[in-house]
C-alpha cells in the first residue's frame, strides 16, 4: 500500500533533516503506531505520506514514495485525499464550516462529486461513525470527541484507503478518546481500513496496533511488530522517552524477579491471563503513609457556586480545603467544572455565592494581579502566557513585579532556565519556540517567583513520557518545601504514580475527594490499567486498591 | 462555556430562517441607499427600518452592543466635521484665538448636522451587517454569496472569517485570563491605562491565530480545497414564492429610489444654509416606499418561514 525508499527532507529555512534515509512499507490493512518524542519527525512522515510534504511545506526532498500507485511527490494533496486521510491533533483547528454536514461535504464538493453521490457518501458515513445525531448540531455544542469523529467522517467521505491520524487523542478527556478508540478499531478490523495513528502515548493504542514504528531524529529506529516491541525492545522506547504501558512494566519487572510468565500482554484483557499465576494469592497494598499532609489551609472553599448566564451552574456547592505542602490531582470530564475552580481560585471570575480563601485571606479582596503573588497559575495552551520579547523578559516579568534587584533577578533568571532547559534559547522571542519548550517556559516564568500555591491545567498536553515524569518529580520537588500543587489532567497513569490526593470533579460538584488509591478505583473512566487488572481478582483476596506496577511488585516481595 | 455574544447564534426565528440571499439583498440595499441619499429623513428611516427586524430576530442583546460602538464612532464623526468643515451660515460658536494653518476655529449649525447625519448614515450601514453577522450563519453566508456568483475563493474567505469570529474572541479572552493571572494588572487605573496594558493581549492573540490559521490550511488542503476549478456545491440556497417576492420588491424599491435620486427630487443640501427638514411629494413617497419595502421583510419571513438552505 505504502512504500517509500531512501526519503530524505528538510524544510526550507532549517538545517537539520527532519527526515532522513527513511525507508519502510505499510501494508493494506494494517494498522501502524508511530511514536517517537515530539519533533523527531512523526508528523513529517505523515505529511509525506499525504503530499503536504512538498506542496504545502517546501523544502529540499530526495528518494521515493509510493502510495497505492501514485507518488504523492509528483501528486497534489488534493487528488491524494482520495487515497489517504489525514486527522489532525485539534478537532478546533481543522473543522472549515459549523456543522457535521456541512464538514463531511466540504471535501467531496471541493472535488466535484455529483450530488447523487455525496448525498449517498454523507448518509453512508454517518452512519459508520454512528454520528448522524450530530449532522445538524452545530460544532459550538459538540465535545471534542464528537467533533473528532466528525472530522474522521469528513476524510472518509473521500474513501481513501489510509487513514492517517496525527495525535487524535491528545485533547479529549478518556470518554472522548475511548470513543475514538473504538472507532478505530472498527474501521481497521471491520473494514479493512489501513490505519497510521501517530501518538507518543502507547498504552491506548497497542492493543490495537500490529506494528510499532519508532522515529528518533528524523530516522526509523524500529520498525516490528507491537508485541515483538514490547517484549523485546523496551529499553530502546524508553530510551528515546516512551513510556511503556504499565502491564507491559509489570511484566518486564516480574519477569526480572524470575517470575516464568507467557508472552507479553497488551491489553488488561490478555494481562489478566498472563498474571493469573501471580494473583492466585491475596495481596495486599503496603502504601508509604508517608501522606502527613500540613495543618495550615492553603486553599479554602466554603459553599461555593457559580452560574453561567442562563442560569447554568458552573460549580455547584463546593466544599473543600487544601492546605500546604498538598500535591493534588483534579480530574473529571471536559466541561466538569475544572478549570472555573481554577479561575475561582485565582479570581479570574468571583464565586455568585460562598467564600474563598487562599493562605487565610479573602480572595474577593484582591485584584486577579494581587492575588498573582500567592496564586500562579499556568493554563493549558502556553503560548496564552507569553507576551514579552525574550525568553529571558518572559521569566524576569514575575520577579520585577516583586522589586526584586537587577542581580536577584539575573540570577533567578539563569538558574530558572538551566533547570528548564532553556538555556540554548534564552534571547529567542517566547513565540519561535517548539511546543515543548513554550511549555517548560510559561511554567518558569511562574515558577520563578514562587508562589505559595501552584495551579496547573493539563501542563502536560501533548508531552511524552520522560518529560511528564520530569515535570512531575520537579512539580514533587516544590511541593514537598511546603508549596501548594494543584493539577488539573486526565492522565490517570500520571496521577497514578504520584503520590497525594485526588479530587473528582463532575457537573460542577466534587464526587470524589481524598487519596488516589481510595479515590481513582471507584472511577469507571478514571481508573490506572492495573488497577482495572487487579479488579478481576477481588475474589482471590486481591487488593482492588493497586495503581502502579511498582506497587504490585513491591507487594508480592 | 461561555460564548462570546457578538457573533452568529443559532436561534429559531422567522428572521434566522429567511432565505440568507435576500438577506443580503436587503442589507446591500441599505447600504448603497445610506451612501447615496443625503436627505436626512430618509437617513433617519433607513436607520429605523432596521429595528423591526432586530426586535424579530431576537438578537437585541449583542446588536446593542455592535450599535454601542457605532455610537461612538458617530460621536467622533460629529465632532471632526463640526470642527474640520468651515462653511454653513448659522455660527454657532468662533474660537478667540488664530491656529496656524487653519486659522480661527469656526463651528456652524449646518457643520454640526452634517456630521450627525453623516453619524446616522454610519448607523444604519452598521444596523444593516450587524442583522446579517448576527442572523446568517457562516455556512449559509457561503451558499449565498455563492449564489450570487462570487467566486468560490473569495465566499470561502468571507465565510471563513466569519467562522472564525467566535473562536477569536474565546482565544481572547483565554488570553486576557492568562496573562491577567501572570500578574498584569488590567483592573486599576483609568481606561486608557487599562487599554495599554491589554495591548500584550493582542501580540498573543496574532500568534495564536496565526498557528491556528496554518493548521486550518493543512486540513483543507487535505481535503482538495482548490483542487478542481469546477466545485460542486452540495447545499444550495432554495427559493420559494416569499423570498421571490421579497426580492422584487427590493429591486422596484432600488430602481424609485434611483430615479428619485437621479431627478434630483429627493436632493438636499446643508450648505450653505439650512432650511428645515421638510420633504416634498416624491420625498414622501420614497419614504413610504423605503419604510414599507424594507422593514416588509418582517411580515414576509413569518409568512414564508421555513427552514432554507436544506435542499431536501
Amino acid at each position: 500500500m505504502i512504500t517509500i525508499e531512501n526519503l530524505t527532507f528538510r524544510y526550507n529555512g532549517s538545517l537539520v533533516h527532519a527526515l532522513q534515509n527513511v525507508n519502510m512499507q505499510i501494508n493494506s490493512g494494517e494498522f501502524v503506531l508511530i511514536s517517537g518524542k515530539s519533533g523527531s519527525g512523526k508528523t513529517s512522515l505523515c505529511r509525506v505520506i499525504n503530499g503536504l510534504i512538498p506542496h504545502f511545506h517546501g523544502g529540499m526532498i530526495s528518494g521515493t514514495v509510493n502510495v497505492d500507485g501514485l507518488s504523492p511527490i509528483d501528486t497534489s494533496p488534493g487528488i491524494m485525499s482520495t487515497k489517504v486521510g489525514m486527522v489532525f491533533q485539534d478537532p478546533e483547528n481543522q473543522l472549515v464550516t459549523s456543522d457535521a454536514g456541512h464538514e463531511i461535504c466540504f471535501g467531496m464538493e471541493n472535488l466535484a462529486f455529483p450530488h447523487d453521490l455525496i448525498t449517498e457518501r454523507l448518509e453512508n458515513v454517518l452512519e459508520m461513525l454512528d454520528i448522524s445525531h450530530l449532522r445538524n448540531r452545530p460544532f459550538r455544542e459538540m465535545s471534542g470527541g464528537e467533533k473528532q469523529r466528525v472530522a474522521i467522517a469528513s476524510v472518509l467521505a473521500l474513501r481513501p484507503e489510509v487513514l492517517i491520524l496525527d495525535e487524535p487523542t491528545s485533547e479529549l478527556d478518556p470518554e472522548g478518546y475511548n470513543k475514538i478508540l473504538s472507532c478505530l478499531h472498527f474501521l481497521n478490523r471491520e473494514l479493512g481500513l489501513t490505519v497510521i495513528v501517530v501518538e507518543h502515548r502507547l498504552d491506548r493504542f497497542i492493543e490495537y496496533a500490529d506494528r510499532l514504528i519508532v522515529i528518533e531524529d528524523g530516522q526509523i529506529i524500529l520498525d516490528c511488530p507491537a508485541r515483538l516491541a514490547m517484549a523485546e525492545h523496551g529499553d530502546c522506547l524508553q530510551s528515546c522517552g516512551i513510556g511503556l504501558p504499565p502491564v507491559v512494566q509489570l511484566h518486564q519487572k516480574l519477569k526480572e524477579r524470575g517470575a516464568l510468565l507467557a508472552s507479553v500482554p497488551l491489553s488488561v484483557d490478555e494481562a489478566s491471563r498472563v498474571f493469573k499465576e501471580v494473583f492466585n494469592k491475596p495481596l495486599s497494598i503496603i502504601t508509604d503513609n508517608n501522606g502527613v499532609t500540613g495543618s495550615v489551609p492553603a486553599v479554602e472553599m466554603d459553599g461555593v457556586s457559580f452560574y453561567y448566564s442562563k442560569g447554568i451552574k458552573a460549580i455547584d456547592n463546593v466544599t473543600l480545603r487544601i492546605d500546604r505542602g498538598e500535591f493534588v490531582a483534579l480530574m473529571g470530564c471536559n466541561a466538569s467544572g475544572k478549570t472555573t475552580l481554577v479561575k475561582l481560585a485565582n479570581g479570574l471570575i468571583s464565586p455568585d455565592t460562598g467564600t474563598i480563601k487562599i493562605l487565610g485571606q479573602n480572595a474577593s479582596n484582591n485584584t486577579v494581579a494581587e492575588l498573582a503573588a500567592s496564586v500562579g497559575v499556568v493554563f493549558q495552551n502556553p503560548g496564552d502566557h507569553l507576551f514579552t520579547d525574550t525568553v529571558e523578559d518572559e521569566i524576569a516579568f514575575g520577579l520585577k513585579l516583586r522589586g526584586l534587584s537587577a542581580g536577584q533577578i539575573m540570577e533567578r533568571v539563569n538558574a530558572m532556565l538551566c533547570r528548564f532547559n532553556l538555556e540554548h534559547c534564552h534571547g529567542r522571542s517566547p513565540h519561535d519556540l517548539s511546543m515543548g519548550e513554550k511549555q517548560r517556559l510559561a511554567l518558569a516564568s511562574i515558577m520563578a517567583y514562587n508562589p505559595p500555591v501552584l495551579l496547573l491545567d493539563e501542563p502536560d498536553r501533548g508531552s511524552e513520557e520522560r518529560a511528564r515524569q520530569y515535570l512531575i518529580s520537579m512539580l514533587g520537588d516544590y511541593s514537598s518545601t511546603g508549596n501548594t500543587v494543584i493539577m488539573v489532567t486526565h492522565d490517570v497513569e500520571l496521577v497514578a504514580g504520584f503520590a497525594g490526593r485526588v479530587i473528582m470533579m463532575d457537573k460542577g460538584k466534587i464526587i470524589f475527594d481524598g487519596d488516589k488509591h481510595e479515590v481513582l478505583p471507584e472511577s469507571m473512566l478514571y481508573s490506572p490499567q492495573i488497577n482495572r487488572l487487579v479488579k478481576r481478582y477481588k475474589h482471590q483476596g486481591v487488593s482492588s486498591k493497586f495503581l502502579t506496577a511498582d506497587e504490585v511488585v513491591n507487594a508480592i516481595k | 462555556m461561555p460564548q462570546s455574544i457578538n457573533s452568529y447564534q443559532d436561534k429559531d426565528t422567522a428572521i434566522h430562517h429567511f432565505n440568507p440571499v435576500v438577506k443580503l439583498v436587503w442589507a446591500g440595499s441599505i447600504v448603497l441607499l445610506a451612501m447615496l441619499v443625503d436627505h436626512p429623513v430618509i437617513l433617519a428611516l433607513l436607520f429605523l427600518s432596521t429595528i423591526p427586524v432586530v426586535a424579530v430576530g431576537d438578537i437585541w442583546r449583542p446588536w446593542a452592543v455592535i450599535m454601542q460602538i457605532a455610537l461612538w464612532m458617530g460621536v467622533v464623526v460629529v465632532i471632526i466635521n463640526s470642527l474640520a468643515s468651515p462653511g454653513g451660515s448659522h455660527l454657532l460658536w468662533q474660537s478667540g484665538f488664530s491656529l496656524p494653518v487653519i486659522g480661527y476655529v469656526k463651528i456652524t449649525l449646518e457643520a454640526a448636522l452634517y456630521g450627525l447625519f453623516m453619524a446616522v448614515r454610519l448607523m444604519a450601514i452598521i444596523s444593516a451587517f450587524s442583522v446579517i453577522t448576527l442572523t446568517v450563519s457562516p455556512d449559509e453566508l457561503l451558499s449565498a454569496l455563492l449564489e450570487m456568483r462570487l467566486p468560490y475563493k473569495t465566499a470561502m474567505m468571507a465565510a471563513l472569517s466569519i467562522r472564525f469570529v467566535p473562536t477569536m474572541f474565546d482565544d481572547a479572552a483565554r488570553i486576557t485570563d492568562a496573562q491577567r493571572s501572570r500578574g498584569l494588572e488590567m483592573d486599576k487605573g483609568n481606561k486608557i491605562k487599562r487599554l495599554v496594558s491589554r495591548s500584550t493581549v493582542l501580540s498573543s492573540l496574532l500568534s495564536v491565530s496565526l498557528e491556528r490559521t496554518i493548521q486550518l490550511a493543512e486540513s483543507m488542503e487535505s481535503r482538495g480545497f482548490g483542487n478542481t476549478a469546477k466545485r460542486t456545491h452540495y447545499y444550495r440556497v432554495t427559493f420559494n414564492r416569499f423570498d421571490i417576492i421579497m426580492l422584487v420588491l427590493l429591486f422596484v424599491m432600488l430602481a424609485a429610489a434611483f430615479y428619485f435620486l437621479l431627478s434630483g427630487d429627493i436632493a438636499f443640501e446643508y450648505y450653505p444654509s439650512l432650511n428645515g427638514f421638510d420633504l416634498n411629494v416624491s420625498g414622501i413617497v420614497m419614504s413610504i416606499v423605503l419604510m414599507s419595502v424594507l422593514a416588509g421583510l418582517v411580515p414576509i419571513a413569518w409568512l414564508g418561514g421555513d427552514k432554507h438552505n436544506d435542499n431536501h
